[in-house]
């Protein structure tokens, strides 16, 4: 029988609020937007920014000068993950704990206003402190830091699925015993950049922003230190199509794929799901597998695409759902899908 | 998990020495530098002019990639080559693409700037997004070789580390039954953004890159393209594959201390190489060639051999270490592949590549880093070490078989 690893932390940071329970809410945080980063968007539109957000709350009073806006929702929402996990900074001191980070542009703004500095006033002016900030493993690095975690740091980029293809990393890590704990999170910022980029692309996301962190470690451990267990990751799976979107059916077909090689790795059948939850571009292949009477959430809804942190942005609005066997599973945009199996805790 | 050894069959590479794993060896053999004056942008407001840039590089391919793409798809198509096996050889469903890289394709965010500073975002389209997102290497990387097993491509942007990560990450996959072929490497390319973040940190030599020397000045800003190619052993030898040598183990820290910075007693780095040889069940007692990060810069040499003398203890002494970025400069994501496979050729053939440049001993570096001549020597157990921003240490370990 396999041993599947348990959730014993649950840290968000979201445009509608910094505990996992506002996922369950019937709020929405989407607004009309004319401006970003005090610039006039090219064309107003709608998006989810995280307007109420004080990182000193969760990261202490303490020069964050070196964290941008991704390493600060990271940070933040990884101490929550690890204060809701009982994992003291002493414990941590001691204990090597791993991190694995998804996330498909982490500090978008600062690269590009770094390149815009240099571009604008020459090199000069370009700061070192935020060149630092310029590397995709950006979050990750300054979450390790932060959050005195030791163990392996490993950045996941697969665009909407990076937080679930964390995730099936993270219990890879777990698997080859690399460390007590591991820490998986997703991380994206939403900015005048990136949201000018999908607008000129044409794409229809609607985006937001945000960090969703979880702990998971092995069962017997979680266990052992009387943590409390909010999940279990039961199987997961992944796929790519070749066409990147552009054959419907060949999408679909390895959508399903994906949500099957999951189903296979939990050991469960389709009829076994009680819960969906989705990114809300999967509907077809969704309606295909699964009755019209399994509950489907699209957190994604209330808080926009949040395209790296989406996935555990899901897992938890599942969680905090009354659902018992969920299905987390998210396609991207550039053919990627991702599929988790969790297992509320009863 | 498979207990199977992982192995490599194949190498594919894009350097500032060379393209292809026979002129690539010779040039390093050779000790050839890889730097020129930099000229994919004016360089006249910054104190260094230098980089290893890969001069005349043409794609042969679909337009509209970008570069550090293209060097992955290049470095792929190679190592294939030199793996002995076609496209058509290629089980679509078993065959699995992971790369590392630091900023994908940064001169995309160039040519966003460039359009935000001539007013002119609207005529942005969709090259952004198509493009950008550092998934996309791996990705049109399987979308040309028609591949989509393991789960998928996938993109571990783990800076300087992220070859050896990417290489690791494969090798666990092969051991967990996910694909029977994975192509691991990383690629990178020259970039304003990356050389002019180096050059605030005033971390680039003007004129050689010099590691461990006395008088070292940096690193050099460099780009490239490596793709290994990985199969379990089983697999290899029934079809014949020449093996170059075994991804025996790896191991991944962090520091947790700075974000460029390396932390102050090498307790990280040392870590890492601890839970390499671990994964290897190798004892540290049968190293026999470490390749370094070896940047060149005071900080990085310095604490390097400090790790290594805090987890070899005398056998650092006696091991030789060299750092090969002495010729080909800092490739960033691509570095640690390149380095990897560098190392996979040592053991091969019975050579180890020098520390190029380096004429005057630092009291404080004062470990064997194989000086300015290539050595004939034994190698069956080589380690090689990245450190990247954010305080990832990757150590990878590889073996003769």
């Amino acid at each position: 029988m396999k041993d599947h690893p348990v959730i014993t932390g649950v840290g968000v940071i979201s445009a509608l609020g910094h505990e996992p329970a506002v996922l369950s809410s019937s709020d929405s945080a989407i607004q009309e937007l004319t401006e970003l980063n005090e610039r006039q968007l090219l064309e107003p539109g709608k998006g989810a920014p995280i307007v109420d957000f004080e990182p000193t709350k969760y990261l202490g009073e303490r020069n964050l000068r070196p964290l941008d806006r991704a390493g600060r929702f990271a940070a933040s929402a990884a101490h929550l993950a690890l204060e809701s996990a009982g994992w003291t900074t002493e414990m941590r001191e001691v204990e090597e704990l791993d991190l694995v980070v998804g996330t498909t542009f982490c500090s978008a703004r600062t690269i590009m206003q770094f390149d815009h500095t240099t571009q604008t006033k020459g090199p000069k002016f370009a700061k070192p402190l935020d060149f630092a900030n310029t590397v995709i493993n950006a979050a990750g690095g300054q979450t390790a830091i932060w959050q005195k975690l030791r163990g392996a740091n490993i950045t996941v980029s697969a665009g909407r699925v990076s937080s679930i293809r964390a995730l099936k990393l993270a219990r890879h890590q777990i698997e080859r015993n690399s460390s007590a704990a591991t820490l998986v999170g997703g991380v994206e910022e939403l900015c005048f950049e990136t949201y000018t980029a999908f607008q000129q692309a044409g794409h229809k996301s609607i985006l937001g922003e945000g960090a969703a962190f979880l702990v998971v470690e092995r069962k017997d451990d979680a266990e052992a230190r009387g943590a409390t267990i909010h999940g279990q990751l039961m199987g997961c799976g992944s796929s790519y199509d070749l066409s990147r979107g552009a054959d419907k059916e060949n999408a679909e077909a390895r959508l399903t794929d994906c949500i099957d090689a999951a189903l296979t790795d939990a050991e469960i059948e389709a009829n076994d799901i009680d819960c969906i939850s989705c990114s809300g571009f999967e509907n077809e292949a969704l309606d295909k597998k699964f009755s019209d009477a399994v509950p489907r959430l699209a957190i994604g809804e209330k808080i926009g695409d949040t395209l790296g942190a989406s996935g555990l942005m899901q897992t938890i609005a599942f969680l905090e759902s009354s659902g018992q066997t969920g299905l987390i599973v998210s396609q991207g945009f550039d053919g990627s899908s991702a599929a988790a199996v969790i297992r509320a805790a009863t | 998990m498979n207990s199977e050894s992982v192995v490599i069959t194949g190498i594919g590479l894009v350097t500032p020495i060379g393209t292809g794993v026979d002129d690539f060896w010779a040039n390093l053999l050779a000790g050839k530098s890889g730097f020129s004056e930099v000229e994919s942008f004016d360089t006249s407001a910054y104190r260094t002019h230098l980089g290893g840039e890969i001069k005349g590089f043409e794609f042969d391919g679909q337009p509209g990639y970008g570069r550090a793409t293209q060097f992955a798809i290049t470095a792929t198509r190679l190592g294939l080559k030199d793996a002995g096996l076609t496209q058509d050889d290629l089980d679509p469903a078993q065959t699995g693409v992971v790369m590392g890289t630091t900023s994908g394709e940064p001169n995309l965010i160039e040519q966003f700037n460039d359009l935000d500073f001539d007013n002119q975002l609207n005529e942005l389209g969709d090259v952004f997004v198509r493009n950008y997102p550092s998934n996309h290497i791996p990705g049109f990387v399987a979308s040309e070789l028609g591949v989509y097993g393991a789960g998928g491509p996938v993109m571990l942007p783990v800076a300087c580390a992220a070859g050896n990560c990417a290489i690791g990450h494969a090798s666990d996959l092969l051991r967990n039954g996910e694909a029977d072929l994975v192509l691991a490497g990383g690629s990178d390319s020259f970039s304003r953004l990356t050389y002019t973040g180096f050059h605030g940190l005033l971390a680039i030599a003007p004129e050689r890159c010099q590691p461990f020397d006395k008088n070292r000045h940096g690193m050099m800003p460099a780009e490239g393209g490596a793709m290994l190619v990985l199969e379990r052993r089983s697999g290899a030898e029934a079809r014949g594959a020449r093996i170059y040598a075994e991804v025996a183990g790896y191991g991944i820290s962090c520091d947790a201390f700075h974000m460029t910075g390396s932390d102050k007693d090498g307790r990280g780095a040392s870590r890492a190489m601890e839970k390499a040889f671990e994964q290897a069940c190798v004892s540290p007692d049968e190293i026999d060639y470490i390749s370094a990060h070896g940047t060149g810069t005071k900080s990085n040499d310095y604490h390097e051999t400090l790790a290594a003398k805090r987890f070899f203890g005398e056998r650092a002494y006696k091991t030789p270490m060299s750092s090969i970025k002495s010729m080909l400069g800092h490739t960033m994501g691509a570095a640690s592949a390149i380095e990897a496979a560098a190392c996979a050729l040592a053991i091969t053939n019975s050579v180890i590549p020098a520390t190029q440049n380096l004429e005057e001993a630092d009291p404080d570096c004062d470990l064997d880093y194989v000086p300015n001549e290539s050595r004939e020597m034994k190698v069956n157990v080589a380690m090689n070490n990245a450190y990247a921003f954010g305080g990832t240490n990757a150590s990878l370990i590889l073996r003769s078989t």
